[in-house]
């Protein structure tokens, strides 16, 4: 700890009097040598967001170097540690590349269908609108409502000349024209008058039907071969420590998924959306669009080879980042438990005990706008509210009872009932004018008990108590593995060059 | 000990000082897994002027974030624009939308979507003006989302429509019952990457349901448990899909997943990550 401690407390004043030159080493480990000029460098390479990071602390210069020699730490300790390259982190890495050439993919057949429209296309699209069609065919089966401009031309033509209920055969395959709405014909004219606007909503709308169509075709295709052993996937669902990572969930023609690889793949999905691993529907739908942007991920990376590798960068970034979360968890959130006893111990060993602001108890009802105005009869009725068959405010509603509130305070209240029932004198009880707190949800509440200011009880700091406890340990537990690092990767910075080097670090990389 | 003893007055006296609500004490809700992820950002603090904010859409660059003036005393609803980070850029109002205003919102990248009675308005995006409006099967039609084909719509029941829009102003759009399995509708997104549809609820129980393209349903996510949301947008900015919904709460605010790893907020790891 002493070490660390003589290290963080460094202050690094720089006068810039005489400069080392910019090959001489200023950070060292056991692995690595980080030059003045290439510190420099990463200092020039930061986003303005990372240097006021640092810029707005003490010891700027002192600071970064400090971070940056513990960055090259983490760094070997992420390779030596096999953390990058464990499956997990690299599924998830794969995963990255997946969605990366899948947005490429819809991007570049975007650009591609949008250069290649041509001036008949928006005349077509002219003359078809304001009709929607439903229809048939022996290989699709009932399709619609859809836009009549945005069918195959030959199709949607042939559609605009038939009566319903008639055929046509096109390129072999028969359509029935089921059902069609037009719009009145003096509404065209006048959407048509716009012609800038109804050219761009014309051509956004001629791309994303023609994208969309070709996306939804590679689906069909390969979900056509796509097969999920059910009951592999429901004991993933249920027991997924006793399956092997090798157990195969789910495979299609051109690949397949195991269970290791989906732990990764949900892993990466519940980073932006909720998920849920144990829901054998969410699984089973987690495996069917994997297979999709997967098949869809290969057909872009035989056509477009060179972008498709140009990915490879942004991955490994990514899974660099996952990674280092991955040993920050394993080396300090996991490592620091915080114990019923130790929040305790913090409490009763307070200088003081906080004073907490008045709180106030309320009783509600919450009620639909439609029958709000039958509630606002029975607000002199006593109990009739609460007999109405709704409960109370869900947002405040203390722990098993339908209508009592917990302690409030003001600003959590919304507009309004915030300042009606902290001017409530004691005793007042009767119900308030309803406040809508949300769109159609309408809140009745009456004053039941004024908690004046008082010292708080450990029930009450119990949870604020134990927060600040776990982000102090997790602190101190981060300076410890820190200083772990530096003896076992022989940490060291050059201290008796800094006080040459300029002031500003962006000037070292040309030293 | 005493260290951090001190830190913790020092910390609940500072709330006695400012107008934000002390900690100690109150319930936190339920988390899941995502939350531990999210973005957040607080449309009221971020310059929203009352708490009546209940859509957003995001056009490509920007959320578009709606919100009921009317119901404060305006005469029409507001829009404001937020970026990625939850930075207020611009506000403009409605055309004439009262009370609650528009409600959800989605974006076919030329027009932005939104509705206050069986209307559904839609506003150029380049320009920010009203262009027109179509019909569609419900009033208001409070969730929104378009899959680049079709729009989805739903309201305070389980029916999602999936509806096709002519594109002739004024004209009122085919609709069909697409699923049954949404959950008290106010918002929605179409996920793209994800081949789903998200239907965020309004009924207090904290629930997006994600449908499959096909209608039927995926799961019901308790997210926060007791919340009640708003509007719901893909934001994609980067491959990882992101799904930003608009909680309306104390205050109404926007979760979402962000780039930004939450450790980059502790001093030292934070400092260490930020160079990587």
């Amino acid at each position: 700890m002493s070490k660390f401690v003589s290290l963080s407390a460094l202050v690094l004043i720089l006068t810039g009097c005489g400069s080392p030159d910019g090959s001489t080493w200023l950070i060292k480990t056991s692995s690595d040598v980080i030059s003045v000029a290439e510190v420099g460098a990463i200092w020039n390479e930061l986003d303005q967001d990372t240097k006021i990071r640092f810029l707005s602390a003490n010891n700027p210069v002192g600071d970064f170097i400090t971070a940056l020699g513990r960055k090259t730490m983490i760094t070997t300790e992420m390779d030596n540690d096999s953390c990058l390259y464990s499956p997990m982190i690299q599924d998830m890495k794969e995963c990255w590349i997946i969605n990366s050439a899948f947005i490429a993919c819809i991007d570049t057949l975007s650009a591609s269908t949008r250069r290649n429209l041509t001036e008949p296309d928006l005349s077509n699209y002219r003359k078809l609108l304001g009709s929607v069609v439903w229809y048939s065919s022996e290989t699709s089966g009932s399709k619609g409502p859809e836009r009549l401009p945005d069918l195959p031309w030959a199709l949607a033509f042939a559609f605009d000349s038939m009566a319903t209920g008639t055929s046509v055969e096109i390129e072999g395959i028969t359509y029935t024209l089921d059902s069609t709405v037009t719009s009145p014909r003096e509404m065209i004219d006048e959407t048509i008058a716009d012609s800038a606007r109804f050219n761009d909503f014309a051509r956004t709308s001629l791309v994303e039907s023609r994208v969309n169509r070709y996306l939804l075709s590679l689906k069909t295709e390969v979900l056509d071969t796509f097969t999920a052993d059910t009951a592999t996937v429901s004991a993933y669902c249920s027991q997924r420590e006793s399956l092997d990572n090798s157990a195969e969930l789910a495979s299609w023609r051109y690949g397949s998924i195991n269970a290791g690889e989906f732990d990764g793949i949900a892993a990466f999905v519940s980073l932006g959306q909720p998920g849920n691993e144990h829901s054998l529907e969410w699984v089973l739908h987690s495996l069917r669009n994997q297979a999709r942007l997967t098949y869809i991920a290969d057909l872009y990376a035989a056509e477009f080879p060179e972008e498709f590798s140009s990915f490879e960068a942004g991955a490994e970034a990514f899974a660099v980042d996952q990674a280092s979360e991955l040993l920050f968890k394993t080396n300090v959130t996991d490592v620091v438990q915080i114990t019923d006893s130790m929040v305790y111990e913090a409490y009763i060993q307070m200088d003081s005990i906080p004073l907490l602001p008045e709180t106030r108890v309320f009783e509600s009802v919450m009620v639909p706008g439609n029958i709000v105005d039958d509630a606002i009869v029975l607000l002199d009725n006593d109990n009739a509210l609460l007999e109405l068959g709704y409960t109370g405010y869900t947002k405040f509603l203390r722990s098993g009872n339908e209508f009592l509130s917990r302690a409030v305070y003001p600003s959590e209240l919304p507009y309004e009932m915030d300042l009606t029932l902290f001017l409530l004198e004691e005793g007042d009880t009767q119900w308030q004018k309803p406040v809508e707190t949300e769109e159609c949800l309408f809140v009745f509440y009456r004053l039941v008990e004024i908690i004046p200011p008082h010292a708080a009880s450990f029930e009450q700091m119990e949870a604020s108590i134990a927060r600040n406890l776990q982000i102090h340990l997790e602190e101190q537990r981060t300076m410890e593995w820190m200083c772990e690092l530096e003896a076992k990767h022989q940490f060291q910075v050059n201290h008796g060059i800094l006080s040459d080097l300029p002031a500003d670090p962006a000037n070292w990389s040309e030293l | 000990m005493k260290f951090f003893a001190l830190v913790l007055v020092m910390a609940v006296a500072a709330f006695a000082m400012t107008d934000a609500a002390p900690e100690a004490g109150i319930s936190q809700p339920e988390v899941d897994d995502w939350m531990d992820e999210i973005a957040y950002f607080d449309l009221e603090g971020g310059g929203i002027p009352n708490a009546y904010t209940v859509g957003c859409g995001w056009d490509g660059v920007n959320f578009w974030i709606t919100n009921g003036a009317g119901q404060a005393g305006a005469s029409t609803g507001m829009f404001y624009i937020f970026d990625h980070a939850g930075i207020l850029l611009d506000s403009f109002p409605q055309n004439g939308a009262p009370g609650w205003g528009l409600r959800d919102l989605c974006c076919d990248g030329v027009y932005m979507y939104g509705s206050v009675s069986s209307a559904i308005d839609y506003y150029d995006i380049s320009t920010n003006v009203k262009v027109g409006a179509f019909t569609g099967p419900i009033s208001p039609n409070r969730a929104m989302a378009f899959d680049g084909t079709c729009f989805y719509t739903s309201s305070f029941s389980t029916d999602v429509y999936q509806l096709t829009w002519d594109g002739v102003s004024g004209s009122t759009a085919a609709n069909t019952v697409w699923s049954t399995a949404a959950t008290s509708a106010y918002g929605a997104a179409w996920d793209a990457i994800g081949d789903c549809l998200w239907v965020t609820s309004a009924n207090s129980t904290g629930i997006i349901d994600q449908i499959a393209a096909d209608g039927s349903l995926i799961e019901h996510h308790t997210v926060i448990s007791g919340a009640t949301w708003g509007g719901a947008t893909m934001a994609l900015t980067v491959p990882i899909n992101e799904l930003f919904c608009l909680e309306q709460g104390s205050p109404d605010c926007m979760h979402g997943y962000d780039v930004t790893p939450v450790s980059l907020e502790r001093d030292t790891w934070g400092s260490i990550k930020s160079l990587f």
